[in-house]
């Protein structure tokens, strides 16, 4: 290669939900999973989040009453990947599916696998997939209702966050998540002040952070569990069970799209759930008290790991447009896409199907300046691309895509940070000394042995004073009463 | 006796941007220490006119597509 | 931004006379769409969002089959087109035919409506309610108000009216005799109608023109072979023009036909000696007349025997070209926009060929006058008695009534004393009645010394020849309508494609200045700032490093520098071959002929001389390590030397050109500006930041920081005179006389405002200074006796 290609980082949206996922799971109790996995579908769900190896491992050991011996288990696979079966072992153990013994042996927990089982052949007594409504529903709605409902609920959230103003502001709830996420600000917390050119700003008004900005580039399936995982983390402060709404959210991964389910199997803290679900777009209901509700898409989609696209999954959803040339047609009439383009797209043009815009260093740097990274927006770009430009490989044009990693370089051609130069040692030994210290407690950030300097953090420099002046100082006081002992008796003589 | 100066520790990513450093140290002489090539210590204050005057020569040295 | 809208309802304005008032210009060249979005809609914001965005046209209701329909038209003249869209080829031709191409990359094309691409448009015979018609028709949405009566402004009266040459009489022309009677009203035609005896009537009525009566030079050849493989190319054309065909719910035209419309054309004559003040009073009530000469019929002009050899090949681009300006038969005054190196020049012998009468040639510079005449010879079978240059150097006449010159621009404007024969030569260049001038590089001449040819010589046919429309210095497109409209455009990334042009990788190396050179930089003015950008140490490493990797590749590369200091060094140093200015023509013969034919020289450094003044051989890559600002010609001309590779029919071969920048200096931003020309063709430029194992490059040049030091004290001391490339002899090329002006070469300027224009390189087409006493001093001596002719 004539000269050296840039790296791209990629990270496949079902990763990381599977990854935010477990951190919380892994947070729970060993009650709380017992509990958890008396819902089959919550076996499931979870099953489906783990990694490959890990379900292999679990299907193995599903029928077998006994415990095993971790060694047989390791004899499954080849050697050199043992470290994957430890990693995979690990998960199950932070997820209490399985526990060691002092023995090693691995059991598998009962409650999870008569669910799992149960879940798989369809079997036991339980509503964990739902159970659907037994009467017609008088205002029946369809799936195009629900795919419409689902998106207007899910772009309005995003949309207020754009800074869409006022206008419609989503409930108390889901207002609450966007902050307790770290999402939006009130205004005095770090928030950019570029919006509010467009809107009028209320000091009580919430603000997108840089947070919420790279988010808003992030796909469907991403951006909803991050919700729903704050949800989860609130939901102590909003006195309901954890569980139920564990096995809720599981249930709802497993439910049909365009069928109608009752309400009345569902636990109060459940029923509550419902509404501000509604408001997520993550659920549809007539009423407030009506006896069933509707999954939409992005109900369906929850734990299938697949990415979720709000139109029938045939249509390509791509629309995104971009040129050698530097410009962008998007096809789109939804605010909100335009609203996200806008963040580092240069808008010129608006028809009633597609939006005309140009990418420059300017508006790239805008983005880069609300915490977007290049990455993200040229994930962003390649996963909206239209079909037309999804014919070329690579997707997207090179020259552009180099162009905006090379502006976000130009950024970091400067870093700053403040600290404690220390210089002029007298010995060698003393630097060394005093260099070995800062090392441990990692607070060198620069440092030279020939020059004898070193520069450490901030928060170091108190350590680093107090351990020269006991080291050195006192070394360099007794020299120095030394030194004057012998003037003294230099004096004398 | 050893000495500790409080300041700010600057790494540029190449050796263009320590020239352009050391050229507006000529004017406003706020470096504490050049450490190396790549490393300077300087008066904490100096960072924000480094980082404008930086910004301000890659902007004058990028062309803009004129709107008319 | 608010403009000053004299025409509200319209959104047009009239652009400030930035040229003067010219008598030949019509009214409306001025026009101008400009966005009146923001009266257009009542609420520019839409309901649902706060994104504010100047141009809202989402109430346009797009059409029920707009998927069908490929393109979108905005209020401001612009169109943009869906390139992947079924029938987008005929769109594009269509589109070509009536506004101006600004982007075309792969997927989304966007043009733009002018007054003089809708000139162009009515000229070929394209009616005013059709364009609507058609362009509404592909539209996705309905075109507004302001774009029809804008076309319609703009076409209404124009493309109607026809100056005609046949039979050595003066006919006006039209196929609308209301238009004709309309004329006949104002005091100055009338009175210059000439009245017949025999014919009473006011107007003179025939059959219509039409292209069987003549014969376009080397279009009748088509094998039989040939033919079944254009069998199943045009039963596909067929499928896509019956679906355009029904998008648009028009019969596709037969071309041949597409100006019989009417039968008939009806016409008067008028006076030989009124026909310019005919002119230009037509211009002035806004009926600007096409010229057309009906070469065939002309019996006062001796005949040129010339034709096409039996085994010249015209490629399918240039055959459009030339069925465009014979469309009707006879010849069609305009300009064709090809890419460079695709055979510009073969279109205007053919079109000398077909029309067989005197031909006047000019060019930018004596070397394309060598060039021209070297081509004639060899696609054409004329005579060498019949074929006369006309250059500083060379006064030659050709034998008989009938003949070519070729010339350059310069010599035929140049004002002032002359020598004897020169002023001979120029009484008989101005007494002649040419029945064709080629203009060739038609845009990189300056704006007067372009009037001054149109109105020094008498020709019956004009026709441009050019790589763009888009002019660098303040004169803006009006020029065009001199000449007379666009007849073709061609594609670039279509004729690479096909592969009549090579395809070209193109990239930036960007070079990091060595922290010394890039201190002085910081320190320095302008010019020393350029000295230090192209002379930066590892600017020559990294030319060096290309130079060895390609001719490992086994390419022939050319390096450029405009900075003459620069170039020395960089030749020297890197022990290669280098031309510029001073080097004498034996010379530089002699190292042309090595790099063509030497296996073991392959790389040549050439100045700005190799722009024009050089008859260049093939190249397959090409290094550009200083350049004219941002002149965006100047980067399309250079990539235009490796277009024509031979090799470019060759599976995967690609051609390289790259331009280094000094990171971190002014020379970035001239770079980006230069390229937006050729990214506007579809080409990219890929930035290069780091080169594989340069550092490890055997015999590495300035590889030490002693050297490097050297190098930069040997830099500030260049005078300003090692950096003037010593016009030799080279007075032919085009050269504006900057010092009536106040701005140097290489564009200090002087001016108080300084546009963008003045940086692009676009005040100052001289690519060599024109140093009148050394230069007249050099001329006394190197006067090559080969060149010396006819010299009374």
């Amino acid at each position: 290669m004539l000269y050296s290609a840039n790296s791209t980082i990629n990270n496949t949206a079902s990763e990381s939900i599977q990854g935010d996922v477990s951190v919380f799971l892994e947070k729970l109790s060993d009650r709380e999973f017992q509990r958890l996995y008396t819902q089959p579908a919550t076996c499931l769900a979870i099953f489906r989040l783990l990694p490959d190896l890990a379900k292999q491992f679990i299907m193995r050991l599903l029928y077998i009453k006994k415990d095993v011996p971790l060694e047989h288990i390791k004899g499954w696979c080849y050697e050199q990947y043992t470290d994957k079966v430890d990693d995979s072992l690990q998960r199950l153990y932070k997820l209490h599916i399985c526990t060691k013994n002092e023995n090693d042996e691995i059991r598998m927990s009962k409650v999870f696998q008569e669910n799992l089982n149960n879940a798989l052949i369809g079997s036991g007594n339980h509503t964990s997939f739902g159970s659907t409504s037994t009467s017609i529903d008088k205002h029946k709605v369809d799936i195009d209702f629900l795919d419409k409902h689902g998106t207007e609920q899910w772009e309005a959230v995003l949309h207020y966050m754009v800074g869409a103003n006022i206008r419609k502001k989503p409930s108390p709830a889901v207002l609450k998540l966007l902050e307790r996420s770290g999402l939006m600000a009130k205004k005095d917390d770090d928030v950019k002040d570029e919006f509010s050119v467009f809107t009028k700003v209320d000091i009580n008004e919430l603000q997108i952070t840089n947070k919420g900005f790279q988010f808003l580039l992030q796909d469907v399936n991403t951006q909803v569990w991050a919700f729903l995982i704050q949800y989860l983390n609130m939901v102590d402060d909003l006195k309901m069970d954890l569980v139920e709404v564990l096995n809720f959210l599981f249930q709802l991964g497993s439910l049909q799209l365009g069928a109608d389910y009752s309400v009345e199997s569902l636990t109060p803290t459940q029923q509550q759930m419902l509404n501000d679900l509604k408001h997520l777009g993550i659920i549809y209901q007539r009423k407030r008290g009506s006896k069933r509700f509707y999954p939409t898409r992005l109900a369906t989609s929850l734990t299938s790991g697949s990415m979720l696209i709000s139109k029938p999954s045939t249509e390509d959803s791509g629309f995104i447009i971009l040129e050698t040339n530097s410009r962008i047609y998007a096809y789109t009439d939804s605010p909100l896409q335009i609203s996200v383009l806008n963040l580092f797209v240069v808008l010129k043009a608006r028809f009633a199907n597609m939006v005309v815009g140009m990418i420059t260093r300017d508006s790239i740097r805008s983005a880069l300046n609300h915490g977007i990274t290049a990455d993200q927006i040229i994930t962003y770009l390649r996963t909206h691309a239209h079909p037309e430009m999804k014919k070329n490989m690579p997707i997207l044009p090179l020259t552009v895509v180099d162009q905006i990693r090379l502006w976000e370089m130009e950024r970091n051609r400067l870093k700053d940070e403040k600290g404690y130069l220390y210089h002029e040692f007298a010995r060698a030994e003393d630097f060394q000394e005093v260099l070995n210290y800062a090392k441990q407690y990692n607070v060198v950030k620069w440092s030279n042995v020939k020059k004898r300097m070193l520069v450490v953090t901030m928060e170091g420099h108190i350590k680093v004073r107090a351990y020269i002046k006991k080291r050195i100082g006192s070394k360099q006081s007794s020299q120095h009463r030394q030194q004057q002992q012998q003037q003294m008796l230099q004096q004398r003589h | 006796m050893v000495k500790a100066q409080k300041g700010a520790l600057i790494e540029v990513s190449d050796p263009t941007v320590k020239s352009v450093l050391l050229e507006l140290d000529d004017e406003h002489h706020f470096i504490i220490k050049d450490l190396d090539e790549t490393h300077v210590f300087v008066n904490s204050i100096a960072v924000d006119m480094i980082r404008d005057k930086l910004d301000k020569i890659m902007e004058d040295n990028t062309y803009k597509i004129l709107e008319e | 931004m608010s403009l000053p809208n004299p025409n509200a309802q319209y959104g047009k304005r009239s652009r400030e006379a930035s040229v003067e008032l010219d008598p030949y210009l019509p009214k409306k060249a001025k026009l101008e769409l400009v966005n009146t979005q923001e009266g257009y809609n009542e609420n520019n914001q839409d309901k649902n969002d706060s994104i504010y965005i100047k141009e809202n046209y989402t109430s346009l209701q797009l059409k029920p089959d707009h998927r069908s329909r490929p393109l979108w038209v905005c209020d401001d003249g612009r169109i943009i087109l869906e390139a992947f869209s079924p029938i987008a080829e005929q769109a594009q031709d269509f589109l070509v035919a009536i506004s101006e191409p600004v982007t075309r990359p792969a997927n989304i094309h966007e043009y733009k409506l002018t007054p003089y691409s809708l000139y162009a448009a009515v000229s070929v015979g394209l009616e005013t309610e059709d364009i609507i018609d058609v362009l509404n028709r592909l539209s996705k949405i309905p075109v507004s108000d302001t774009i029809k009566n804008f076309i319609r402004d703009c076409t209404l009266s124009y493309g109607k009216v026809k100056l005609v040459l046949k039979h050595n009489r003066y006919f006006v022309e039209s196929t609308h005799p209301d238009i004709l009677q309309k004329l006949l009203k104002d005091p100055v035609i009338l009175n210059a109608k000439v009245i017949s005896v025999a014919n009473k009537a006011d107007l003179m009525t025939e059959k219509a023109p039409n292209s069987k009566d003549i014969q376009i030079a080397g279009l009748n050849k088509k094998p039989e072979n040939k033919e079944q493989e254009q069998d199943k190319t045009n039963e596909k054309k067929k499928e896509e023009d019956d679906q355009f065909g029904a998008v648009i719910s028009l019969e596709k035209e037969d071309e041949d036909e597409e100006l019989i419309r009417d039968e008939v054309v009806h016409s008067f004559e008028i006076n030989s000696e009124c026909v310019e003040e005919v002119k230009k009073r037509c211009c002035e009530i806004d009926y600007p007349m096409l010229e057309e000469y009906d070469f065939k019929n002309d019996t006062l002009n001796t005949n040129l025997e010339i034709d096409l050899k039996p085994t010249t090949m015209i490629r399918p681009y240039q055959e459009k070209c030339l069925s465009k300006m014979f469309g009707n038969g006879r010849a069609r005054s305009g300009i064709i926009v090809l890419p460079c190196g695709a055979g510009k020049t073969l279109v205007g012998i053919t079109a000398a060929c077909t029309i067989k009468k005197s031909t006047l040639v000019l060019c930018t510079s004596a070397v394309s006058v060598e060039q021209w005449a070297r081509e004639f010879k060899q696609w054409s079978n004329i005579k060498d008695s019949q074929i006369a240059k006309f250059t500083s150097e060379t006064k030659e006449k050709f034998m008989g009534d009938a003949g070519i010159v070729i010339s350059t621009y310069t010599m035929v404007t140049h004002t002032g004393k002359r020598a004897y024969d020169t002023n001979k030569m120029m009484e008989f260049l101005r007494s002649k009645e040419w029945g064709f001038l080629l203009l060739d590089e038609v845009h990189v001449v300056p704006a007067n010394v372009f009037r001054k040819v149109l109105t020094t010589v008498a020709a019956h046919t004009k026709m441009g020849l050019t790589a763009t429309l888009v002019r660098e210095d303040d004169k803006i497109d009006d020029l065009n309508f001199l000449i007379g409209p666009k007849l073709y455009e061609a594609n670039w990334m279509d004729l690479a494609q096909k592969g009549h042009i090579a395809n070209v990788q193109c990239a930036e190396v960007w070079c990091n200045v060595t922290p010394e050179f890039y201190r002085e930089y910081l320190k320095r003015s302008s010019r020393i700032r350029r000295l230090l950008y192209a002379m930066n140490p590892i600017k020559f490493q990294v030319c060096q490093y290309l130079i060895k990797y390609h001719e490992s590749r086994g390419d022939k590369i050319i390096v450029f520098s405009d900075n003459v200091f620069a170039l020395k060094q960089y030749a020297i140093k890197l022990n290669k071959p280098y031309i510029y200015g001073p080097t004498s023509q034996t010379e530089r013969l002699r190292i042309l002929q090595q790099f063509q034919n030497n296996p073991n020289l392959n790389t040549l450094f050439l100045s700005k001389v190799g722009d024009t003044s050089l008859d260049l051989p093939e190249a397959t890559c090409l290094i550009q390590i200083s350049s004219h600002y941002g002149s965006r010609r100047q980067e399309a001309q250079r990539l235009g030397r490796i277009l024509r590779a031979k090799r470019r029919n060759d599976e995967g071969f690609n051609a390289f050109f790259y331009s280094l920048v000094s990171k971190d200096t002014e020379e970035m931003l001239y770079s980006t500006k230069r390229q937006q020309f050729l990214i506007d063709q579809g080409y990219s430029f890929k930035v290069i930041t780091h080169l594989e194992g340069i550092e490890n490059m055997k015999d590495l040049v300035f590889g030490s920081h002693d050297e490097q030091i050297e190098l930069l004290n040997s830099t500030l001391n260049a005078t300003k005179e090692d950096e003037e490339e010593e016009g030799l002899a080279q007075s032919d090329d085009v050269a504006v006389n900057n010092r009536g002006r106040g701005i140097s070469r290489y564009g200090f300027t002087t001016r108080r405002e300084t546009t963008l224009k003045s940086h692009s390189g676009g005040d100052d087409m001289a690519y060599i200074e024109y140093n009148k006493s050394a230069a007249a001093a050099a001329i006394q001596k190197k006067r090559n006796p080969l060149f010396k002719k006819y010299r009374k």
